[in-house]
């Protein structure tokens, strides 16, 4: 489904399947998809920063409200690694070449005991949803391609979402936010 | 310092600690490669029995291991 994405929305996803495995997580949530926003440069990024909108406060909301989802595979030692001559961030570009961005920290090796906390998807529910309403708002608006910002109003889209419930505490007018984006992307096209 | 000084100093290291951490290390990372490389051979369409007979294990073995595991 990616096709249609505009290279920033792309980049958008991969930081966020970073942003993701950097926290320990399992799943890439619309939340991470904003770190994702965030870190780029674009409509989205722009207008979250115009907002006031903030990688470290978000990052840190993320950590905090995902705090008991502990099914993470451990991070694999670095320094361990190096002195038996394995570079790891070698074997990890290798990996992410073959088998996508992030797959071998996002692999699970064994099988644990408590199954069906991760069952294997790599997007949440919302995450998922803010990628069709990406594409959903893209059409709507008659555009031939998705543009970071058309993620993130596929995120905004979704007011009942831990992404947006942050923004919102974070103090973030999420319907002006909206209006913004939407208002940068016509200046844009 | 290069891969081969690392080695040796690793190699011939007495720390235990050291020595020990590096080889739960490796095995942690032979595990995800592994996994990567099964999930990859399955989506390809390989039978258990294929994947087995590459790993050097029995078709048992790395069905047990593998088939319930979650795939990313």
């Amino acid at each position: 489904m990616f096709e249609r994405f505009h290279q920033d929305a792309r980049d958008a996803v991969v930081r966020a399947r970073e942003e993701t495995s950097g926290l320990g997580q399992q799943r890439i949530g619309a939340e991470h998809l904003l770190l994702g926003l965030l870190a780029g440069r674009g409509v989205a990024a722009d207008a979250l920063a115009a907002a006031g909108a903030d990688a470290d406060d978000l990052r840190s909301r993320i950590s905090r409200s995902s705090r008991g989802e502990a099914d993470e595979p451990e991070p694999l030692d670095a320094g361990a690694l190096a002195s038996v001559g394995i570079d790891l961030d070698a074997v990890r570009r290798a990996s992410d070449a073959a088998f996508g961005p992030g797959s071998l920290d996002r692999v699970r090796a064994q099988r644990r005991g408590r199954r069906g906390i991760t069952d294997g998807r790599r997007m949440t529910k919302d995450g998922k949803r803010a990628l069709e309403l990406a594409l959903h708002s893209a059409v709507r608006l008659d555009h031939r391609h998705i543009s970071s910002g058309h993620v993130l109003l596929g995120i905004l889209d979704q007011p009942a979402s831990p992404a947006v419930v942050m923004l919102a505490d974070a103090g973030i007018d999420v319907g002006r936010l909206r209006d913004d984006v939407i208002r940068r992307m016509a200046v844009a096209a | 310092m290069g891969n081969e000084t690392l080695l040796a100093a690793a190699a011939s290291g007495s720390d235990p600690a050291e020595g020990l951490r590096a080889a739960r290390a490796l095995r942690e990372l032979a595990e995800r490669l592994e996994a990567l490389q099964v999930d990859n051979a399955r989506a390809h369409g390989w039978s258990w029995q294929e994947v087995a007979f590459y790993l050097g294990v029995s078709k048992q073995a790395v069905h047990k291991k593998h088939a319930r595991r979650p795939t990313g």
